[in-house]
């Protein structure tokens, strides 16, 4: 089963195949294209290609992984009293583009109940066709589409066991010190929010979601970056990986040693072909190929 | 915590989302030979675990029945406004805005912008919902501005920032001066009505015209309005209406 994850201009990889003792990684790497374009079936097979040339596929089983600028992203409330479809109609009736629905798919997931609102995520039909016809033309199918940092939370849920702690932090180090997070609590969503990192304080780009946790978190961060950190208080544990290529940011963070942080990638916890020691601080991109993972007890 | 996944059935999704979607000879079947086992309590680890376990392999498909409500909608982010900002002179708010519109990025496009004596509008238009977020971060650090953010036609993510401003002034009483900025700043056809002049200016030429505008103060009139749109041809149509009664 091949994992592909589109990170910036990067296209990750992660392919695994059943073993006695469990999944068995047999290849994993990155590949950098001036241009990562989903959006046609050719584009999409130029992506595969090149990453067949690298691996072999057992099982042509896909699943992809997108870079969060691929889709847009925006909030709903959704009081208890009332039908969330009807707050949706109300929604699109003030504020509907008659092109919009012709052109992407709109998919409304709950934060945790106490919020009330719906995170929806819009992707544009053309990438999810595209996928699907070049995985066809590998006689293959394609299982999951995801979001960059949702990915690496399967991978934290699956790989890690996050769903059996109280509440965890997913933190996506990003390119030009922008870093996106997650927060959930209770194994709900509390927040999916942006930062931007510099020496010594953190501002918060974005929030979708619990505006209160994520400044909370935030200032954590601001902590951390100022040295007066010992773990973090926002959550039983935080799951952390870099996803550009790099790996100094995050390598930083877990030898601050802080109470409960881990670095998140897969290859931590999955027997590898891979010869020789692998760098799990240079290679924590492949947290997000984690929805591969989903449903199975790595 | 759901498993996000973009392959099924737009609309509303469960709290819990555990499907597969399986897309193959244009007709959707289960993942065989796959099932989804319990969770155990095991303590977190960071190492690789022992791998005693029978075959792990097995994905229970669950095919959720979803509510199709095919719904776009877009969500609102509404600024929230410091309690303590820096109080500027209206010319500064004015200054200030255009010098951020000004430098956009090449990802970012102007699509409307006006100019009345009580409101400043912008429509920004990108791909890139990042860029969008940090200007308005930016402009929200130098303003009183409220931004909002919302899905548009083709694709687009567009910004729109509206910023109240007040100022007492005369009413302009003859755009000759006006004319001449635009003369010199190489507008092609400038059209002259009464106390409105149209013309047509080429993208990078806004803000340096606004700018000039500003720093002679033909912005500051009652009933002035001036808006830039941006044209069928990607051309932008400039408007100064020093009579406006909107």
């Amino acid at each position: 089963m091949l994992a592909i994850s589109q990170a910036y201009n990067a296209v990750n990889f992660l392919h695994w195949t059943p073993s006695e003792s469990g999944p068995l990684v047999t290849g994993f790497g990155n590949l950098t294209f001036s241009d990562c374009d989903f959006s046609t079936a050719a584009s999409v097979n130029q992506i595969i290609a090149a990453i067949k040339a690298k691996v072999t596929l057992d099982l042509p089983v896909f699943a992809f992984s997108l870079d969060a600028s691929k889709a847009f992203f925006s909030t709903t409330p959704a009081p208890k009293i009332v039908d969330p479809a009807d707050i949706l109609s109300w929604q699109i009736n003030q504020s509907q583009d008659e092109k919009f629905q012709e052109v992407m798919d709109s998919y409304h997931f709950p934060f945790a109940t106490d919020l009330e609102m719906f995170l929806n995520i819009h992707i544009p039909k053309a990438i999810k066709k595209s996928i699907i016809e070049s995985t066809r033309q590998y006689k293959g199918e394609v299982r999951f589409v995801s979001i960059g940092i949702f990915s690496a939370e399967n991978c934290a849920r699956y790989c890690f066991k996050a769903g059996a702690l109280n509440s965890y932090i997913v933190w996506r180090m990003g390119k030009y010190n922008i870093d996106q997070l997650l927060i959930i609590e209770d194994n709900a969503l509390q927040a999916y929010f942006s930062v931007r990192r510099s020496p010594d304080a953190v501002k918060l780009i974005e929030i979708y979601g619990n505006k209160e946790l994520a400044e909370e978190v935030a200032g954590e961060i601001e902590k951390y970056l100022r040295g007066d950190l010992t773990g973090f208080s926002s959550a039983e544990r935080v799951f952390v990986y870099q996803a550009d290529h790099k790996y100094l940011d995050v390598r930083k963070v877990i030898e601050a040693a802080l109470d409960n942080v881990t670095l998140l990638n897969p290859l931590k916890v999955l027997h590898s072909e891979h010869p020789g020691k692998i760098n799990y601080y240079k290679t924590s991109y492949l947290a997000e190929t984690g929805l591969i993972f989903r449903g199975l007890d790595v | 915590m759901f498993d996000l996944n973009l392959l099924g059935k737009p609309g509303i999704q469960p709290q819990v989302v555990q499907t597969t979607y399986s897309f193959i000879e244009q007709k959707p079947k289960p993942a065989a030979g796959f099932h989804r086992e319990e969770y155990t309590e095991e303590p977190l680890e960071d190492g690789r675990p022992g791998r005693s376990r029978a075959p792990f392999l097995i994905l229970l498909l669950i095919l959720l029945v979803m509510a199709g409500v095919y719904f776009f909608n877009t969500g609102r982010r509404q600024a929230a406004l410091p309690a303590a900002r820096e109080s500027l002179s209206v010319q500064d708010e004015v200054s200030q805005v255009i010098s951020v519109l000004g430098n956009l990025s090449d990802k970012v496009y102007l699509q409307r912008f006006l100019i009345t004596p009580e409101i400043i509008l912008a429509n920004l238009r990108s791909d890139d919902q990042i860029e969008l977020n940090m200007l308005s971060v930016e402009l929200e650090d130098l303003l009183k501005v409220q931004c909002r953010i919302s899905g548009s036609k083709e694709f687009g993510v567009l910004l729109s920032i509206s910023i109240p401003i007040e100022y007492e002034s005369q009413e302009l009483n003859d755009t000759t001066p006006v004319k001449k900025i635009m003369e010199k700043q190489g507008l092609s056809d400038i059209r002259e009505s009464g106390l409105t002049i149209s013309a047509t200016l080429r993208n990078e030429d806004i803000f340096p015209l606004l700018q000039n505008m500003l720093e002679a103060g033909f912005i500051y009139y009652k009933k002035c309005w001036i808006e830039c749109r941006v044209d069928q041809d990607c051309s932008f149509q400039l408007l100064y209406d020093a009579s406006s009664t909107k």
